[in-house]
């Protein structure tokens, strides 16, 4: 696979080194364009109440944590929205604006980068390899021998070559699939291991909570996104605020997922929102070359979809329960699970790192912002292989123009090649293969059941050992010849990818999702199912697969 | 019309030799001449015989059932208008159609597809060097095109053929119970516009619409492509009911139960079941069902009179949409597990299965059933 080798040294030079510098500039354009695009919605009065009531609302039903504005003085501000003229509730808009922007601006500070993506990773690298104990100071000298664990812990694979070239000379947007709250630091290392510069990356504010974690978060070029505000006005704001990075050539990190995958299955409709601002960005640079805009010149802006493959995922206990409840009741923010747990994040942290290939990073073929493939020469690509002119796309009466109907089915597209890269990029592991296998003999033996029964009804299921290896093999078979990739041990025989996963299973979860019953080896051994739930869940991966559309266009 | 989309009028080229594209042609013409800032140049480029027969290469399943020859056979109907006379081809830019090649396409604002559904992809495998992003493709072909080889399935929508072979992205299908003579003669009809693209359909309305034509939009792509292939099968099968003098039940079972199969038909493939029952669907079949000398009416009446299918074929000597999309429907019915009683029937007959009382037994039989 071509990987390791890809490997350069570290990245010296790039946009976030002067994201410090330009920070305040960055918040006065915000403001000031977030500003003018309330506005061009609504009259000031009007944004202020539709702000006003939501954030009233909100409030008054949970606890506040760090707000932009206290509950009094929302109730204060929408009392007096009636009365005050026009020039008033104007400055007052642009106040809140400029506080949003305030709150929602990162920052990066290039010591505290290099000791988060330097040392810490290392130093846990250590920590979590009692048997490498016994040669500490050999491996504290050994730069190359640390990244050679790490590297064998965390596989990045992709087209890095050409990915490293696009970075020099164009705005790389990466838009990895999203199953945990340790996919940011995951993606963090991952870029580094490719040879591709550190992106700034919207992060759900309820992680800055913890100080420490916030503090490396807030300088590794993280912004905050407050989930919970659901208002117009702060979407503008975030949409500006990532329109104006881009615009500014800061490679950017988006999850479109929008938020961690529930089920296990690998996203297939993604939020757009955020997604939109790489279009608007890019269209924004062809009307400044084509002098219909003023501005500085915006550099090309690719797409690059990434899969994150894990053998386990640390909150997906918690995540399959909220999948799992009556429609309605699942919850979009959940901040009490696995992952504010310090216990379970070192046991999942020493779980992962003791087992080679416990994760897989698949960067994806590079797209332009209208879902095209892009050459190594960032050329986009007609699904003939053609290069097409880009710019033509956004043209109205030979001039490049927002057409916002337009672009937003071009963004849909753009949603549905991404959706597409994910399916074709899904490394499958060993659990997820294990457990489809478990969960299809599941379906057997309770024929006739909705998943709900099925994950309840009493069972009593023990399966020789030869038969679900027989089933695996069969499953290996299929997947390959439908082109899905094998991760590291899955790619093996049956019985290597069995004993990954139940040695996986049984190293990290509560109660493992497969157990093997009887004694190791042995031709008699029986396997059985354990926690139906985490079966479901690690099956998912490769049930959203299936689900091939081959007449739908 | 949106302000956003154009202000000056558009480059509208027309692609195909048959009678349908001239009718699209003389439409913007008129329009030309009404009002220049919405058309402001209509183009018209013939494929070659050629082409169709090279594109036709391509997809040998499909030459048993329509010989190549007959793809792009130039359509000898009578040209039923004063406005459109029939040279149409010739290098005289008469009332304003500019005659032009392949590689002029490049310069139109908005492309209208008229060409056999068999010839489109090598067509446009030829022409998508210049075609570009800026471009607007709407197609009005009442078929699907075949698949290649290695996608190993029987059909593709045309709009999916669009997005493979060129970089355009705002494809839209036009469909309707309008004819061409409606169009030629300026008889009052509509015709819909299906696009997810918004300012596709109102880049139809601007060039297309006029006086005696209404324009409809819709985001359902799929839906509209999906009905307009559809009503081929349902003219074949009214040519069949009207060479045995099967009257008016017949036809109305035939639009409605028709409508209805092609509706599950559309819905599989990700279309809207409305479309089906609006003018793309029972809107087309309630013409299609009566249209004396449409090529797929006439060739089910001979058909009906008893003449092989080669024979008929010939004898009707222009494209005939039927007999490939119920081979196609048929299959695509059995993979979907859709109940498609018409076009079962139709398929077991046309594959000489089934001799024609038998077949139409089954035709009007069916099991009773509830819906």
């Amino acid at each position: 696979m071509p990987t390791q080798e890809n490997r350069v040294g570290s990245v010296t030079n790039y946009p976030l080194l002067r994201f410090h510098r330009e920070r305040p500039e960055i918040v006065r354009e915000t403001s000031q364009r977030a500003l003018e695009v309330a506005l061009r919605r609504a009259a000031p009065e009007y944004i202020l109440n539709d702000a006003c009531l939501g954030e009233i609302r909100r409030l008054s039903e949970s606890a506040p944590q760090e707000e932009v504005r206290a509950l009094p003085e929302w109730k204060r501000l929408w009392r007096t929205l009636g009365k005050r003229p026009q020039d008033e509730l104007r400055n007052e808009l642009a106040e809140l604006v400029r506080d949003y922007v305030e709150d929602v601006a990162g920052g990066f500070n290039q010591t505290v980068y290099k000791v988060a993506s330097g040392v810490v990773p290392k130093a846990l690298a250590l920590l979590l390899t009692p048997e490498r104990m016994g040669s500490l100071p050999q491996h504290l000298l050994s730069q190359d021998k640390l990244e050679e664990l790490l590297g064998q812990r965390l596989q990045v694979q992709g087209p890095l070559t050409t990915l490293q070239n696009l970075a020099q000379r164009a705005t790389l947007v990466c838009v990895p699939t999203h199953l945990s709250n340790l996919d940011s630091p995951v993606m963090g290392y991952a870029l580094q291991a490719a040879g591709l510069p550190p992106t700034t990356y919207g992060a759900g504010k309820n992680l800055f909570t913890n100080p420490l974690l916030g503090f490396f978060m807030r300088n590794c070029g993280a912004y905050r996104v407050d989930r919970r505000i659901r208002h117009e006005l702060y979407k503008d704001v975030l949409k500006t605020y990532s329109q104006v990075i881009l615009e500014r050539g800061y490679h950017s990190m988006f999850f479109p997922g929008g938020t961690r995958s529930r089920s296990g299955r690998v996203e297939e409709h993604l939020k757009l929102g955020l997604l939109g601002t790489t279009l608007t960005a890019t269209i924004e640079r062809f009307r400044r070359q084509a002098g219909v805009a003023p501005g500085a010149p915006v550099a090309p802006i690719y797409i690059v979809p990434v899969t994150i493959n894990q053998q386990l995922v640390l909150e997906a206990e918690t995540l399959i329960a909220d999948y799992l409840k009556e429609t309605g009741k699942a919850r979009f923010i959940i901040d009490d699970d696995e992952s504010t747990q310090w216990r379970r994040v070192w046991d999942f942290m020493r779980s992962t790192m003791t087992h080679a290939g416990a994760i897989v990073i698949r960067f994806g073929q590079p797209l332009d912002v209208l879902g095209n493939h892009v050459d190594e020469h960032g050329n986009s690509l007609s699904p003939r292989g053609q290069v097409v002119d880009l710019g033509r796309y956004f043209h109205v009466d030979g001039k490049p123009q927002h057409v916002p109907k337009r672009d937003a089915q071009y963004m849909n597209e753009c949603g549905d090649a991404i959706a597409r890269s994910y399916r074709r990029d899904t490394v499958l592991m060993a659990t997820h293969l294990v457990a489809h296998v478990m969960w299809r003999r599941i379906g057997q033996a309770l024929p006739g059941l909705d998943v709900y029964r099925r994950l309840r009804q009493p069972l009593d299921l023990q399966l020789p050992q030869a038969d679900v290896l027989a089933d695996i093999e069969r499953l290996q078979g299929s997947l390959r010849q439908r082109g899905h990739l094998l991760g590291p041990q899955a790619d093996g025989t049956p019985q290597q990818a069995l004993d990954a996963a139940l040695t996986a299973f049984a190293s990290y979860h509560t109660e493992a999702a497969v157990t093997r019953v009887t004694g190791t080896g042995s031709d008699r051994a029986l396997i059985a199912p354990g926690d139906r739930q985490l079966l479901y869940y690690y099956q998912n991966r490769i049930e959203s697969l299936a689900v091939t559309a081959e007449v739908k266009p | 019309m949106s302000g956003q989309i154009g202000k000056v009028g558009k480059t509208v080229a027309v692609i195909g030799g048959g009678r349908w594209a001239r009718a699209l042609a003389a439409t913007l013409v008129k329009n030309r001449l009404r009002s220049p800032h919405r058309v402001a140049q209509v183009l018209h480029y013939r494929p070659p015989r050629e082409t169709a027969a090279a594109a036709s290469g391509d997809e040998p399943s499909t030459r048993d059932v329509i010989p190549a020859t007959v793809a792009v056979a130039g359509v000898g109907a009578p040209a039923g208008s004063d406005v459109m006379p029939s040279s149409a081809s010739s290098k005289t830019p008469d009332l304003g159609i500019i005659p032009v090649e392949l590689s002029d396409l490049g310069e139109a604002d908005l492309l209208l597809l008229a060409a056999p559904a068999m010839a489109v992809r090598g067509l446009l495998r030829i022409a998508s060097g210049v075609l570009h992003g800026g471009q607007t493709l709407v197609h009005a072909i009442g078929s699907l095109s075949p698949a290649l080889p290695d996608e190993g399935h029987g059909a593709l929508l045309i709009s999916y053929v669009v997005r493979q072979e060129t970089p355009i992205r705002r494809i839209g299908v036009l469909a309707g119970p309008a004819l061409a003579p409606d169009l030629e003669e300026f008889n009052p009809s509509a015709l819909i516009c299906g696009s997810q693209y918004a300012d596709v359909g109102e880049a139809i309305i601007q060039t297309l619409a006029g006086p005696s034509l209404r324009i409809y939009t819709t985001q359902d792509l799929i839906g509209v492509e999906v009905a307009r292939a559809g009503a081929a099968v349902i003219a074949l099968a009214s040519g069949v009911a009207s060479a045995l003098d099967l009257g008016a039940p017949a036809r109305a079972i035939l639009i409605t139960r028709g409508a209805a199969e092609m509706a599950r038909l559309g819905v599989a493939l990700g279309g809207n079941k409305d479309t089906f029952f609006g003018l793309a669907g029972v809107g087309e079949l309630v013409v299609a069902t009566e249209r004396r000398g449409s090529a797929d009416f006439e060739l089910g009446r001979l058909l009906g009179l008893g003449r092989t299918l080669p024979d008929a074929l010939r004898e009707v000597g222009r494209v005939c949409d039927g007999p490939g999309m119920v081979r196609v429907a048929h299959a695509l019915a059995h993979r979907f597990h859709l109940r498609m009683p018409l076009v079962t029937a139709l398929h077991s007959w046309l594959a000489g299965e089934q001799d024609t009382r038998t077949a139409l037994a089954d035709l009007f039989k069916s099991d009773n059933h509830a819906e």
